[in-house]
């Protein structure tokens, strides 16, 4: 599944990586993900399947949290030709970034999309 | 109820072969009249069949066959070089399954076009047009 291989990848450089996040308190830097796909069809059946990927990179620094984003970048374009946990993975796109300042918990946030085509789910 | 048919099961061969990567498939039939127009028709003209163009266009993703796929697929690395020799290609067209009529004949490539930006899987597509005479209705049998 992809999500299990972005989690597998993000976890190696942000080990406090989550699908989701829960209520307990966790210690920055930490990441979250989610994935949404879709089949691409052909005339033999499902080519394969695009998924949009956004990471959410949170720490206390922008300085962190761009580092932490480059090494996410690099890491996830290195998935491209490989099988991860099961999932092939073809091509990784990187879309943009959205930085922003959270008032409430003063932390510093990244919000990136990447387009992934993957040969299977 | 009527049957549906989904797109997906409209498709061509190229011989025997499908094409690896195919998404998209189209068929125009275009027949030519000509117009007769004798002194006792009283100034209205009728038209007269003469035969029909047939056109069918292939377009999808830049899949290359694997080795497995190779006997019974072409790609389109191998409509790349068939678009310029100009030989005649036998197709098919249809819905391959037993019973289901189908249209057959052979074809030379009119157009062929590739587009490849630098982030989506490349993409292909090419026009076939049917030889004068060539093109039969029928019975797919597999």
């Amino acid at each position: 599944m992809i999500s299990e291989a972005i989690q597998q990848t993000l976890a190696t450089i942000i080990p406090n990586t989550y699908m989701s996040m829960g209520d307990e308190e966790i210690i920055t830097p930490y990441a979250t993900h989610r994935e949404t796909g879709v089949p691409n069809y052909g005339k033999a059946g499902i080519l394969g399947y695009t998924y949009q990927v956004e990471v959410l990179i949170v720490d206390d620094t922008p300085d962190k949290v761009e580092q932490l984003l480059q090494s996410v970048k690099n890491a996830l374009r290195e998935l491209e030709g490989t099988t991860v946990c099961g999932t092939g993975i073809e091509l990784v796109i990187w879309e943009d970034d959205e930085p922003d300042f959270d008032i409430e918990s003063q932390m510093y946030t990244s919000v990136s999309t990447f387009t992934i085509d993957t040969s299977n789910r | 109820m009527a049957t549906k048919v989904k797109g997906y099961e409209l498709t061509i061969k190229i011989g025997t072969k499908l094409i690896t990567g195919l998404i998209t498939t189209g068929f125009k039939i275009k027949p030519n009249y000509e117009e007769i127009l004798h002194k006792e028709m009283g100034g209205v003209p009728v038209e007269d069949i003469i035969d029909a163009d047939y056109e069918f266009t292939a377009s999808g993703q830049a899949y290359l066959a694997t080795t497995a796929e190779q006997p019974t697929h072409i790609d389109f690395e191998d409509l790349r070089e068939m678009a310029p020799a100009g030989t005649s290609l036998a197709f098919v067209y249809g819905r391959f399954v037993a019973g289901s009529r189908i249209v057959s004949g052979n074809a030379k490539i009119q157009d062929y076009g590739e587009d490849a930006n630098s982030k989506d899987t490349a993409t292909f597509s090419v026009t076939f047009k049917a030889n004068k005479g060539s093109v039969t209705f029928g019975d797919y049998t597999p």
